[in-house]
């Protein structure tokens, strides 16, 4: 039987809530949470093709208007000439202190999108771009040519790839982050064109050293100034090339043309697109035969994905829950599931992100992250229960004292007169952040005090139960539909919200005990109403700490 | 726990009221505080420590180590060459570069030992492929899973060893350290390492009990992760009980590698049960204008080097630590148009410790004579990997990395 032929044909194949989380879990974020039971009601067909041809719903993104402008640099060199030595160091340090402001409110601005996105899997391709054409903030200092990017990859994140390659191959991000501008005629410059090859289309093997010393002749002249592609033909290396044994007067529009005829190409990108959404070890014969609709189509992406999600290898017993969430899903997911408006404490959900190995913008190397069971070690594992205990187990917020309210009280719930033709993923609660809460001066840029108090979080010894914090979770409010429930139905209720995985039942029996530490049983079943908040949150800390909470 | 019965060296000194003028202490005395408390690692037969440095990016090794008579070089590199004035003459032939004078001091002191021209045949120039290879010790077309420390600890830990045997100064656990037996863990601070205890029921103990192991395999992820969690555990109570007796004397800079080689020092000062510390210190791929770039994270490595080996000479642990320093690979000898050099291939390898021979090993590859614009490498990597397995480590390097690889006459009790 053919790994990819569509799911539903298959008799004995049931389409429900827990499959349809897993859609959403995998080509989005998992949110809104409630989203799986709008998409359980559709068809497989419909549910896929709500996520794949998402441009019927709105995209609600509010545009960043504070990044840093590009001066054009003859005007920057006459100004610069004016100025004194000291001045020009003055000037230069304003400038990285803006670019890094600027970079922080872009990987809030992001982390907002996936949030709120009724696009999921827009935002889902966007990061899988960014990984794959990584490039970072650590070399290229422009926060503006970062979203440039990141634009680059929304728009065509769905779309074909050889645009893609064509786009961000003269984005001067990336022409900056691996040295093409200074690539010229005579002095060729190797790092994209071998980069071009190894990592973001072809794969190791597939090309000669010498491959790449001629497409990199190709590529001379593809430079940038003041932030936009320039292509300088006095750069320009116009000679005979010899590329995949091929003889011409190549430029770096035909290497692109030369690399997308590579039967290398379309397997290469396949099998990243299942290891990012399928799983781990590629299906060799799944991988060939997605690399031929890719082919067929011309290197059309929705194709493939939609062939994908509907596939029966994508609901198999050994693909579901087996995912190691990476940090961005990790976080958002949290947060959104917990209720938990993240934009009164940004920087810490983004500090805590970079803690747990996967800073936006700022990839490790040009091969981006490498995900899966490499996002767990034991220093990140324990990142990632401080991070959840962090959100859960702290005190409960209080709002009077300190002059403005740092948090702000969860929004009310939603009109529950939802559009008709709203996106499965239409959020719950009205957009958390979307109300440009990043220009408000109490939330950016990022405080110290935050930090330093989240630092002292990660820091705090197991000894010391003090509490030093005040939660922005808030348990009341979430724990208020069960008060009238036992505790064995809480417990397996919210083990079934938050966990992907079925947990065993040992297992499940230390988190019970958890809830009902030093409660007087008293012969009667225990209801929620019975348990202190200590407890409830203390379980739920558990629960996020478990190994199951990582998977999805 | 073991850790808590063992004295460190530091608190012998102390209780032997040496400690106080630790820097003016006669070396004897520091080496008899030392004799007097070494034990051995639990889990192996001896207190020998090595601390690994990755350059992560490709080091230019030419611009390291400079062979300031050789005037291909400096036909090569008419902007980069660096003079023969601005170097650190070590011999009438090789000068270091000016950022390395910390450095510089320990080689005049016979504590360096630079082996040059170290690479493997069929050189791939690719970062990852390339560091893949160092990590595993495999043949450049050969693709392994487990890495070469992996291998060794598998082999060689015998009961007692602790998931801290080989420890990241990192969050990420490197691929060297891949082996069966899943030992070593990543730390990337050892001062907020542990699970913190929750309100209500959420104690450590539910914490493990939730996450303990069904099985003795990691084949699943789910119990993949449950190993880690209990890796986690344990080692962050030996490492809290650590952290808090490890002291530093010596002054590091705020940079990243010296504070993370500062964490080392204060884990080897407060005898943590580890053989092995891994650290990555990136920034080397120098493509362009590598000239500032590499003068500043030379100096970074030498002086975080040098405050570290301070630290290990007042501990009194300087006989019982081996530093191996290398990159990926080398760079082109020849610089490119951007004033920075391309992937290239040999490199030289820098080792540090008291028990060396001191001085160059190894044989310095011609600037003449090259493979497409690279150094032809004259030492495959893994001889020196096999040198400190056999001579250091003491265990069989055959049955660590699969074959016998030529041993060097890197230590003064060698033979060869």
């Amino acid at each position: 039987m053919n790994v990819l032929a569509p799911a539903h044909l298959d008799r004995s194949f049931t389409w429900d809530a827990v499959k349809a989380r897993h859609l959403l879990e995998r080509a989005g974020f998992g949110l809104p949470p409630s989203a799986a039971q709008r998409l359980a009601s559709m068809s497989l067909t419909e549910a896929v093709n709500a996520l794949v041809d998402y441009e019927r719903y709105p995209q609600n993104m509010v545009e960043p208007d504070w990044l840093p402008e590009i001066p054009d640099p003859r005007e920057e060199r006459k100004k610069l000439a004016a100025l004194s030595a000291e001045a020009r160091q003055q000037m230069r340090r304003e400038r990285q202190r803006q670019e890094r402001e600027a970079l922080l409110r872009l990987q809030g601005w992001w982390v907002d999108r996936m949030l709120c996105t009724e696009r999921p899997l827009e935002e889902k391709m966007t990061l899988f771009w960014h990984g794959h054409f990584a490039v970072s903030a650590q070399k290229v200092r422009s926060t503006r040519l970062h979203y440039e990017l990141n634009q680059i990859f929304r728009t065509h994140a769905t779309g074909n790839f050889g645009h893609l390659v064509r786009a961000v191959g003269k984005s001067p991000a990336m022409l900056e982050y691996l040295d093409n501008r200074l690539n010229r005629k005579g002095h060729p410059n190797e790092n994209w064109a071998r980069e071009l090859f190894e990592l973001f289309t072809l794969g190791i093997g597939h090309y000669t050293e010498n491959d790449i010393k001629e497409a990199a002749r190709a590529f001379t002249g593809w430079t940038a100034r003041g932030g936009s592609f320039v292509y300088d033909a006095r750069q320009h290396d116009d000679g005979e090339k010899v590329i995949f044994g091929r003889v011409g007067r190549f430029d770096g529009d035909q290497v692109i043309d030369l690399v997308l005829q590579q039967p290398a190409c379309a397997e290469f990108i396949c099998r990243k697109l299942w290891v990012f959404f399928v799983s781990e070890n590629p299906n060799p014969e799944a991988v060939k035969e997605l690399a031929k609709t890719f082919r067929d189509s011309g290197y059309e992406l929705k194709p493939v994905l939609r062939q994908m999600f509907m596939s029966r290898a994508f609901y198999s017993p050994e693909v579901m829950g087996s995912q190691v969430k990476s940090p961005a899903f990790f976080v958002t997911n949290t947060v959104g599931k917990l209720g938990v408006n993240p934009n009164e404490r940004m920087p810490l959900v983004l500090l805590a992100m970079k803690a747990m190995g996967q800073e936006l913008f700022v990839p490790p190397n040009v091969k981006g992250w490498e995900g899966g069971r490499a996002w767990i070690s034991t220093n990140s594992l324990l990142t990632r229960s401080s991070f959840t205990g962090y959100l859960v187990a702290g005190v409960s917020p209080s709002f009077g004292g300190e002059g403005k309210a740092r948090l702000k009280t969860l929004s009310s719930p939603p009109p529950s007169s939802a559009s008709p033709f709203a996106s499965p993923m239409m959020s719950d609660t009205p957009s958390m952040m979307s109300q440009d809460v990043l220009g408000s001066s109490d939330s950016m840029p990022l405080r110290d005090e935050d930090v330093r108090e989240f630092l002292l979080a990660l820091a705090e010894d197991n000894r010391s139960s003090r509490q030093r914090f005040r939660t922005w979770f808030n348990a009341s409010e979430f724990f208020a539909p069960y008060e009238s429930w036992s505790v064995e139905q809480v417990v397996d209720t919210l083990a079934a919200y938050f966990l992907s995985v079925p947990l065993e039942r040992s297992r499940r029996n230390i988190l019970l005990e958890a809830l009902c530490e030093k409660v007087a049983r008293k012969d009667k079943q225990l209801l929620l109403r019975d348990i202190p908040e200590d407890n409830r949150r203390g379980m739920l800390y558990l629960l996020l700490s478990s190994a199951e909470y990582q998977l999805c | 726990m073991i850790v808590n019965t063992r004295l460190t060296r530091r608190e012998f000194l102390k209780m032997t009221g040496l400690v106080t003028f630790a820097a003016t202490v006669p070396q004897f005395l520091v080496e008899l505080a030392r004799a007097s408390t070494s034990r051995p690692i639990p889990g192996f037969r001896d207190d020998k420590v090595l601390v690994v440095v990755h350059l992560a990016g490709g080091n230019d090794g030419l611009n390291t180590v400079v062979p300031y008579v050789d005037d291909a070089y400096y036909r090569a590199r008419p902007t980069l060459g660096i003079k023969k004035e601005n170097l650190l003459k070590i011999d009438d032939k090789t000068g270091f570069h000016a950022s390395l004078a910390p450095l510089k001091a320990l080689y005049d002191k016979g504590l360096v030992t630079v082996v040059e021209g170290v690479g493997y045949p069929n050189p791939n120039r690719s970062h990852f492929r390339s560091t893949e290879i160092w990590y595993t010790a495999s043949d450049s077309d050969v693709f392994r899973t487990t890495g070469w420390i992996g291998n060794y600890l598998d082999q060689a830990a015998a009961s007692g060893v602790q998931p801290v045997a080989a420890l990241a100064v990192s969050g990420e656990r490197p691929q060297a350290f891949f082996g069966k037996r899943g030992l070593g863990v990543a730390v990337a601070n050892p001062q907020r390492f542990g699970w913190q205890k929750g309100p209500g029921g959420a104690t450590l103990d539910r914490f493990k009990a939730l996450n303990n192991p069904s099985s003795t395999s990691s084949d699943s992820v789910l119990e993949y992760i449950r190993h880690v969690a209990t890796d986690a555990v344990v080692s962050a109570d030996i490492i809290a009980e650590v952290a808090k007796r490890g002291r530093s004397e010596a002054k590091y800079s705020a940079d990243a590698f010296s504070s993370n080689m500062k964490t080392v020092a204060q884990l080897i000062g407060g005898d943590l049960p580890t053989r092995i510390f891994f650290l990555s210190f990136s920034g080397f791929d120098t493509h362009a204008n590598q000239a500032p770039t590499q003068a500043r994270l030379l100096e970074q490595f030498a002086s975080g080097m040098s405050a570290f080996w301070q630290d290990m000479e007042a501990q009194g642990n300087a006989s019982r630590v081996l530093v191996l320093v290398f990159s990926e690979f080398g760079r082109r000898v020849a610089e490119n148009a951007s004033g920075g050099t391309d992937h290239g291939t040999a490199e030289p390898v820098f080792l540090i410790g008291k028990g060396l021979r001191g001085g160059f090993a190894g044989k310095r590859p011609s600037l003449t004579d090259l493979d497409a614009g690279d150094l032809k490498f004259t030492t495959d990597f893994r001889s020196v990997y096999a040198t400190i397995l056999e001579a250091w480590l003491g265990t069989d390097s055959k049955k660590v990395m699969g074959r016998s690889f030529p041993r060097l006459p890197l230590f003064q009790n060698s033979q060869s």
